[in-house]
């Protein structure tokens, strides 16, 4: 729904005219085929400057494999307006054997577990939130729910008890076969499947699936958590969470949710590469794309006109800095906007905010960011090339029982061994063997060891 | 031979190319189409044997033996994934051929036009469903909260519920059926335009005769439409290697706990290539399948000309 | 020439005595055996369907709350409603595929018919090697890249209606070697020979007597490629840059897609409300997909009916 896309390129370019002379592009591919059409674009060779990427859509392993151009000098050289605009953890962050390949965007850079709650139910039975002090503490809220709720599902548990997991464990290359401890933050890389806690994480699953805490399709249903949150069936469910979550959820469900913290905000490799703006070897003038970037990171017009389109037309000015739409245009009906899709681009902390938003949102992403333990192993990157056919195992044994127990539908006293022992067969130790070694390397270089 | 008699041949040759001349005509336009739209992508499976990066480029990029297709060997569940690979299809060869031409000769038996075509069209039906849906429409039946199957049927039974998706062994059955019952009209289609292609004196000749309508199905219908039987195996043994991805993914769901029964090459794969973006291990999978379907189809197809060169593919 | 035209003549004549007398039926009671098999059959094919169809009129709440059902508490409009709240795309998207659809199952079906027709004759003496050229294609294949980059850079067709009727989906080797067989077995060798006595080319051949007397298997052939026209969104995600010009099947994927991502995904769309009822959507897709093709569907089985009369060519 941009059919004035021409329209915001041509301002652009009318912008960039006397700046740094360039014809800008707008090319909007679709979520649901982003990573697909995109590997498309790059193994075939196709001509671009930019793109969108991240350690999901896999930055590292394409950056390896030289699809990016690496952007140290031409940072450097053209883009002296970048370091002052983003937080330094990104740059180290982004290193892949250490050269930077992109340039992540400006935001929050850490992550928090939170359980989000049904604020009429939480007031109604006075559950209060300083009362958790643990997930386990989640249990007397569930079991008054089953009580006096009968036609609610108190836990969602739909890829729910991931996110108690991710509290406590550091992925590394975004798996489990090998992590990091959050709570020793060390470089030491261990085997969760054979951790207590995490042993602990699944039998509290099992024993709220098996009182009646969980919904019962779990494991197999299609349905997501915030779809039955917003029809009313269940209490409440867990996201990795940020400064105003609730209020963006309640937002997307209709529903009034209060949001209760699990753990401290925690930076990782993987957080601050989960938005990349990353240069294409086919980019036939690298240097003026970094011109580009250097405007998109400290010019807040240009940004704000590729977030939010041309004033007046897509959005009006209530104050300087919190806009809304004009008169008779809703969300839905705008000509331009990035979709919700903002944050990719550049230093969010210049864009726009919307009248109904908190005023004080980048406040509190700085607040967030500056209370945040950093990883020792930030800016660490694993190569999984000597250990691909391992890992392909092991995700496929993963995969087979990971749903089932971290859902609790699965029996762990006999599954979880199983697992184990399967994930030991498809060349678990080798892999964190790797890692391990990779690790050690890495801290030694740079004199952390 | 001579050299008279290979000049004689290449003259023979030269005349039978020029005495069908329009028959290559006929031919070009489908020629031009497979050359550019598989021959020339064909190269391609070289990649199959290269440890690809973009700095050098596809065809400069180093070689790496069969590195892409250990992956393939390399998790215990190997075995597992290929013999569901095939046995499924060994399974939805034989039974989807056994209906299939039951179902047009029955078909062909009804004498209300109108009730015939209904008939034919309601056994079609399923097949313009997507798997993405048939796999919704399976979960409706057999959920353990809601399903069909649990609520309805087993619960008035006095029954204990099943938990199907916690289950393999229920699954060969699950798949089967429902596999069979999206790909079943579309057998049929074929079998009856073979059916109705038979000539009409042959079974008026055998009535004269007083031949039973069993005869007539052992004597005249099973051998008229035998060589689209034996084309269509051939081709189907081909494929052997290759699963349904859109059956296997979506219908059960993606659990992984019933992997035991429903994970095949094609999902396996997928699952990998999610997280995995190697177009030199998925040219590497492709590669595999073909060989093996190639040498079976090839297997197969010396054993047909054996019994009746008619009927070979090639 | 003479003789094709007396042969259509024949073939007119030949139907009407086939539908009053049938002496070869088989007998009361099987007969009917034989209806009630199709009835049953038919209910459980048209069943899960009347669900999906169901499904899509009730209220999303209901589907969630209660699941699947055929006699929902609650009907509702919302997933139509949401799905044409902006109808335009819709309709081209609608264009998109009817013109892809006749246009690639009319090409398709004379280049696959051309090519099945040589290797059918036996005294084609090449008829083994181009069988073996088609054949080999159904199995091996050098992947998606380079097929990507045959099309896209050397064909230049990307973002044009031919992206969606030429890649992959104009001709299959399957149904080649169908035909072949079909031609083989049902038009017999003397007919060949008679019209070479004739002097009647061998185009004409192919376009007055062999054509005709085939329209079953052409009409089966011609069914596949309208359903695998009419279903395929690949062609489009892969080429197609241009709403303009995305099939409708794409239209209805990606639009599936983007509300997974959104319900999946936290950081996407942040500010959107989920207002879309995404179970009953789903299905309502489904019927919007399928329902204009049911009725392509009596179109292509008139062949199945009227058809054949070898048996009045020799005769």
């Amino acid at each position: 729904m941009t059919p004035d896309v021409p329209a915001v390129e041509s301002a652009i370019d009318d912008y960039l005219k006397d700046k740094i002379n360039v014809n800008v592009k707008l090319n909007f591919v679709d979520w649901g085929n982003y990573q697909n059409k995109t590997n498309l674009m790059i193994t075939s060779g196709e001509k671009f400057d930019l793109m969108y990427t991240a350690n999901w859509l896999g930055y590292a392993n394409s950056a390896a494999k030289g699809m990016f151009a690496p952007i140290d000098d031409l940072l450097a050289q053209y883009g002296p307006d970048i370091a002052d605009n983003l937080a330094p953890v990104y740059l180290e962050g982004a290193k892949v054997n250490g050269k930077l390949y992109g340039l992540p965007s400006n935001k929050e850079y850490a992550a928090t577990q939170a359980l989000l709650v049904r604020k009429d139910l939480m007031d109604k039975y006075g559950f209060k939130a300083e009362d958790i002090k643990s997930y386990h503490d989640f249990t007397n809220w569930f079991k008054t729910i089953k009580e006096n709720e009968p036609s609610i599902v108190p836990f969602a548990g739909i890829g729910d008890m991931e996110s108690v997991i991710n509290s406590q464990f550091e992925q590394i290359n975004g798996d489990y076969f090998g992590v990091l401890s959050k709570q020793a933050n060390d470089l030491k890389v261990i085997n969760p499947f054979e951790d207590p806690s995490f042993t602990e994480v699944l039998q509290q699953a099992r024993d709220w699936y098996q009182a009646g805490y969980i919904v019962k399709d779990a494991a197999t249903t299609q349905v997501t958590r915030d779809e039955f949150m917003k029809n009313g069936k269940v209490f409440s469910f867990m996201v990795g969470s940020k400064p105003g979550i609730d209020k963006e959820k309640s937002l997307t469900t209709g529903v009034d949710l209060v949001q209760v913290d699990m753990d401290k905000p925690y930076t990782t490799t993987g957080d601050v590469t989960g938005a990349i703006l990353a240069i294409s070897k086919t980019s036939k003038d690298p240097a003026r794309v970094m011109m580009f970037l250097n405007l998109l990171y400290s010019d807040k017009t240009l940004l704000n006109m590729i977030d939010w389109g041309i004033e007046g037309k897509h959005y009006v000015k209530k104050s300087d800095n919190i806009i809304d739409f004009p008169e008779g245009i809703t969300s839905a009906n705008v000509a331009y906007s990035a979709q919700g899709d903002q944050w990719i681009f550049g230093n969010q902390f210049n864009s726009y905010l919307f009248a109904n938003e908190d005023p004080k949102k980048w406040d509190n992403f700085k607040a967030f960011n500056d209370a945040a333990t950093i990883s020792k192993a930030l800016g660490f990157v694993f190569d999984p090339t000597p250990v691909q056919n391992e890992i392909s195992a092991c995700l496929n044994t993963y995969n087979q029982y990971s749903k089932g127990l971290f859902t609790g539908t699965l029996d762990l006293n006999k599954y979880l061994p199983e697992l184990t022992k399967k994930l030991k067969a498809n060349g678990m130790d080798k892999i964190i063997a790797e890692k391990q070694k990779q690790l050690d390397a890495w801290a030694q270089a740079q004199g952390k060891a | 031979m001579s050299r008279s008699q290979a000049a004689a041949a290449r003259r023979s040759l030269w005349k039978d190319a020029r005495r069908h001349r329009f028959l290559f005509l006929l031919l070009l336009p489908g020629t031009l189409y497979l050359i550019l739209n598989n021959y020339l992508p064909m190269f391609g499976l070289i990649i199959a044997f290269k440890n690809v990066n973009f700095t050098d480029g596809i065809l400069r990029s180093p070689w790496s033996g069969f590195d892409n297709f250990k992956f393939l060997f390399s998790t215990t569940d190997a075995w597992v994934i290929t013999r569901n690979t095939v046995l499924y299809n060994l399974l939805f060869i034989a039974v989807g051929l056994v209906l299939s031409i039951a179902f047009a000769v029955l078909l062909n038996e009804v004498r209300n036009r109108v009730f015939r075509s209904f008939f034919q069209s309601a056994m079609f039906f399923p097949y313009f469903l997507s798997f993405v849906i048939v796999g919704y429409l399976v979960f409706a039946l057999l959920s353990i909260e809601h399903g069909f199957v649990n609520n309805h049927i087993l619960a008035p039974l006095g029954m204990e519920p099943i938990d199907w998706y916690n289950d393999p062994k229920y699954w060969p059955y699950i798949l089967t059926i429902t596999n069979l019952w999206k790909n079943i009209g579309y057998g049929t289609v074929i079998y009856l335009a073979a059916i109705i292609g038979v000539e009409s004196s042959y079974y008026e000749a055998a009535l004269i005769d007083g031949a039973s309508k069993w005869r007539q199905f052992g004597s005249i219908t099973l051998p008229s439409i035998m060589p689209v039987v034996v084309v269509l195996t051939l081709l189907n043994i081909g494929r052997i290697f290759y699963a349904d991805f859109g059956l296997f993914y979506n219908v059960p769901l993606h659990t992984g706990l019933l992997y035991p029964t429903t994970l095949v090459i094609d999902t396996y794969v997928y699952d990998i290539m999610v997280t995995r973006n190697d177009i030199g291990m998925s040219t590497a999978v492709g590669l595999y399948q073909a060989a093996v379907g190639f040498v079976l189809v090839f297997l197969s197809n010396w054993f047909v000309r054996r019994v009746n060169k008619e009927n070979a593919l090639f | 020439m003479e003789n094709a035209i007396k042969l259509r003549q024949e073939e007119k004549a030949a139907e009407r005595p086939r539908k009053a007398y049938q002496p070869n039926a088989v007998s009361r009671p099987a007969h009917a055996a034989i209806n009630v098999l199709f009835v049953l059959y038919t209910l459980f094919c048209l069943l899960p369907i009347l669900l999906v169809v169901i499904v899509s009129f009730t209220d999303e709440q209901t589907v969630l709350l209660s699941g699947y059902n055929y006699f929902p508490s609650k009907l509702s409009l919302d997933a139509y409603r949401f799905l044409f709240a902006d109808p335009l795309p819709i309709v081209r998207a609608y264009g998109v595929t009817i013109g892809a659809t006749v246009a690639g199952t009319v090409v398709g079906l004379l280049v696959t018919a051309a090519f099945a027709y040589p290797i059918s004759r036996r005294d084609f003496r090449f008829r083994n090697v181009f069988s073996f050229f088609a054949f080999f294609t159904m199995l091996f294949n050098g992947g998606l890249v380079p097929w990507y980059i045959v099309y896209s850079k050397y064909m230049d067709i990307g973002n044009t209606i031919l992206a969606l009727i030429l890649p992959n989906l104009l001709m299959s080797a399957f149904y080649i070697l169908m035909m072949r067989t079909f031609f083989a077995t049902t038009i017999p060798a003397e007919i060949y020979e008679s019209a070479e006595i004739d002097g009647a080319g061998e185009l004409l051949v192919f376009f007055r007597i062999v054509i005709p007397l085939s329209l079953p298997v052409m009409a089966t052939v011609g069914l596949f490629y309208t359903l695998q026209y009419w279903n395929d969104w690949y062609n489009s995600m892969i080429f197609i840059n241009n709403d303009r010009i995305i099939s409708l099947q794409y239209l209805m994927q990606r639009t599936l897609l983007n509300i997974q991502y959104i319900l999946n995904n936290s950081h996407a769309a942040a500010t959107a409300r989920i207002d879309f009822p995404s179970e009953t959507v789903r299905m309502a897709m489904a019927v919007i997909g399928i329902g204009p093709i049911v009725f392509a569907y009596p179109f292509f089985q008139r062949y199945f009916v009227s058809g054949l009369t070898v048996g009045a060519v020799k005769g």
